[in-house]
C-alpha cells in the first residue's frame, strides 16, 4: 500500500496594496502679520498772504474808530485739530509777538517815512480765532483758516495824526503752534 | 568454541561501526528568506523646512530570512550607493538601511534585513522641489553566508518605485518683518512712502510658485490707518509687496530667502485733513503655496 503525504500547501498571497505616492503636492498657506504705525505730523503754513488797501485812507474827523479790512484776508493751513496762534509784531510799533486776537493787538503804529516822529497808532486784529484768546484750531490742509485780520484806528488816534501821506507798518505774523 | 566467539564479536563491531557511520552526515547550512523577498521603503511626508534632519525611512514591507545557528553573513547592495529619488526631472539622494552583518540565530529566528535607518539627509531634501519621488533604480541585497552549502547566497530586491516619499509644498517665514512706518506731513502734497526695518522673508520649497496678498485689519482689501484704533480717523493707504527674487521658492538652504519688499504709500489727499495724531494698522499676510 502506497501512502501518499499530501501536503497542502497554503499559500497565502498577501496583496500588499502599496499606498501609491501622491500625484500632486500638498498645497497650503501661511500667514504673518505686519504692524504699521504712522505719524501726522503737525505742521501749519501760509495759505494765502494778506493784504491791505494801499494806501488806507484815515479819516482825522470820523467821529468813530475806523476799521479797515484787508483786501485779501490772511488764511493760513495747519493740521486739522492742530491749536495755533498768530504772534504780531509790528516793525514801527513797540508789539513784537504779541498774541493776535479778535479783541487785536495794541502798540502797533504807523510811521510817516517823511517824518518819522509822526506816527499813529493802531489796532491789529484777528477776528477769527475760536475763543476770542488768540487761539486757532487747524482744520486740516484741505481747508483754510481765515485769520479775520483788520486794522482799528480810534477816534482819538485818528484826529490826533498829522496829516501825511507816506504812512506805512509792517506787519509780521508768526503761526505758533 | 573462542575463535567462533571471537569472529562473532568481530562482526558485531563491523556491524556497529557500519550503523555509526551510516546515520552520520553533512548538515544542511544555509539561509533562507521567511516569506517574500521584496522590499520597500517609505520616506512618507518630506518637509524641506525641517530641520536639523536628518528624514527617516519607514519600512513597509520587510524582508525577513533565517541563517543556521551562529552561521555568519553579510549583506552587500548592488548598487552600493548612489541611491536616488526621482520625481520628474527632479532628483533627491537617500541612504538604504539594511543589516550589514550577522550571525544566524536559527530556523526560528527571522532576521530582519531592511531597517528604519534609510535617510535623507537635510542637505539633500531642503533644496528638493516639490511632488512625489520614487527610487530610480532598482536595489539587489545579496545575502553572503561563506560558510553555508550551497547556495551561499539568496538576494532580496526593492524593486523600482518601493522607496518612495514625497516633498511638500510648504513656505517658512525666515525674518518677521518689523513695522511699516509711515511720517505723513499734511503741510506737503505728493505721496508719503513707508519704509520698514527688516523687511519680511520667506524661504519656501523650491519651484514652488508661491501668491501674496494682504488684508488691512481696518480697511480689508482697501488699506486703511486708523488714528487710535479702526474707530477713529481712517486714512486709506496701498499696501505693496515686490518679492525678490520672485514668486518661486529657491528651497530652504543657504542664500534662498524671497525678500518679499514690503511697502506702503499714502497720498496726501488722504491725509490732508487728518488729525495729528497717531496712525495704526495691521497688514495679515498671506503666502500661498
Amino acid at each position: 500500500m502506497k501512502r501518499i503525504l499530501l501536503v497542502a500547501v497554503t499559500a497565502i498571497i498577501i496583496c500588499v496594496m502599496a499606498g501609491s505616492a501622491p500625484a500632486a503636492s500638498p498645497s497650503g498657506f501661511s500667514t504673518t502679520t505686519i504692524s504699521l504705525n504712522a505719524q501726522v505730523n503737525t505742521a501749519c503754513q501760509e495759505a494765502q498772504h494778506g493784504t491791505f488797501p494801499n494806501p488806507i485812507t484815515i479819516d482825522t474827523l470820523a467821529v468813530s474808530d475806523q476799521i479797515f479790512s484787508p483786501t485779501v484776508d490772511e488764511t493760513v493751513k495747519c493740521t486739522n485739530g492742530t491749536l495755533f496762534t498768530i504772534k504780531v509784531s509790528s516793525a514801527n510799533g513797540a508789539a513784537l509777538n504779541q498774541t493776535c486776537t479778535s479783541g487785536g493787538v495794541s502798540a502797533m503804529a504807523l510811521k510817516s517815512a517823511g517824518t518819522p516822529a509822526d506816527t499813529i497808532a493802531y489796532t491789529f486784529m484777528c477776528a477769527g480765532d475760536t475763543d476770542g484768546a488768540g487761539n486757532f484750531t487747524g482744520a486740516g490742509f484741505a481747508t483754510a483758516k481765515a485769520l479775520g485780520i483788520s486794522v482799528k484806528v480810534l477816534t482819538a488816534n485818528a484826529q490826533a495824526a498829522v496829516a501825511h501821506a507816506d504812512y506805512s507798518d509792517t506787519v509780521t505774523l508768526t503761526i505758533s503752534y | 568454541m573462542r575463535s567462533k566467539h571471537v569472529k562473532m564479536k568481530y562482526l558485531i563491531s563491523l556491524c556497529f561501526l557500519s550503523l555509526t557511520l551510516g546515520t552520520a552526515g553533512v548538515a544542511d547550512a544555509r539561509c533562507a528568506f521567511v516569506g517574500g523577498s521584496t522590499g520597500s521603503i517609505a520616506f512618507n511626508i518630506i518637509d524641506p523646512s525641517a530641520s536639523p534632519g536628518p528624514v527617516l525611512g519607514t519600512v513597509t514591507t520587510q524582508v525577513n530570512f533565517t541563517c543556521n545557528n551562529n552561521r555568519a553573513f553579510t549583506v552587500t547592495a548592488a548598487p552600493a550607493s548612489g541611491w536616488t529619488l526621482i520625481s520628474g526631472a527632479n532628483s533627491m539622494p537617500y541612504t538604504l538601511g539594511f543589516i550589514a552583518s550577522g550571525l544566524g540565530q536559527g530556523n526560528a529566528t527571522p532576521i530582519a534585513l531592511l531597517t528604519n535607518t534609510s535617510q535623507i539627509i537635510m542637505s539633500n531634501y531642503q533644496n528638493a522641489a516639490g511632488g512625489a519621488y520614487t527610487n530610480s533604480q532598482a536595489v539587489t541585497l545579496t545575502i553572503n553566508c561563506p560558510t553555508c552549502t550551497a547556495p551561499r547566497t539568496i538576494t532580496a530586491t526593492i524593486p523600482l518605485g518601493n522607496v518612495s516619499g514625497t516633498v511638500i509644498n510648504t513656505c517658512a517665514v525666515t525674518q518677521a518683518a518689523g513695522t511699516l512706518t509711515f511720517t505723513m506731513d499734511p503741510s506737503v502734497s505728493g505721496t508719503t512712502t513707508a519704509v520698514i526695518s527688516p523687511d519680511l522673508k520667506i524661504k519656501c520649497t523650491k519651484n514652488d510658485p508661491i501668491s501674496i496678498t494682504s488684508s488691512s485689519t481696518c480697511g480689508g482689501a482697501s488699506p486703511k490707518m486708523g488714528l487710535g484704533g479702526c474707530g477713529g480717523f481712517l486714512i486709506p493707504y496701498t499696501f505693496t509687496t515686490n518679492p525678490s527674487p520672485g514668486t518661486t521658492g529657491l528651497g530652504f538652504g543657504a542664500g534662498t530667502d524671497i525678500t518679499l519688499g514690503i511697502g506702503g504709500s499714502a497720498s496726501s489727499v488722504n491725509y490732508a485733513n487728518a488729525p495729528v495724531g497717531s496712525y495704526s494698522d495691521i497688514e495679515t499676510v498671506t503666502i500661498t503655496y
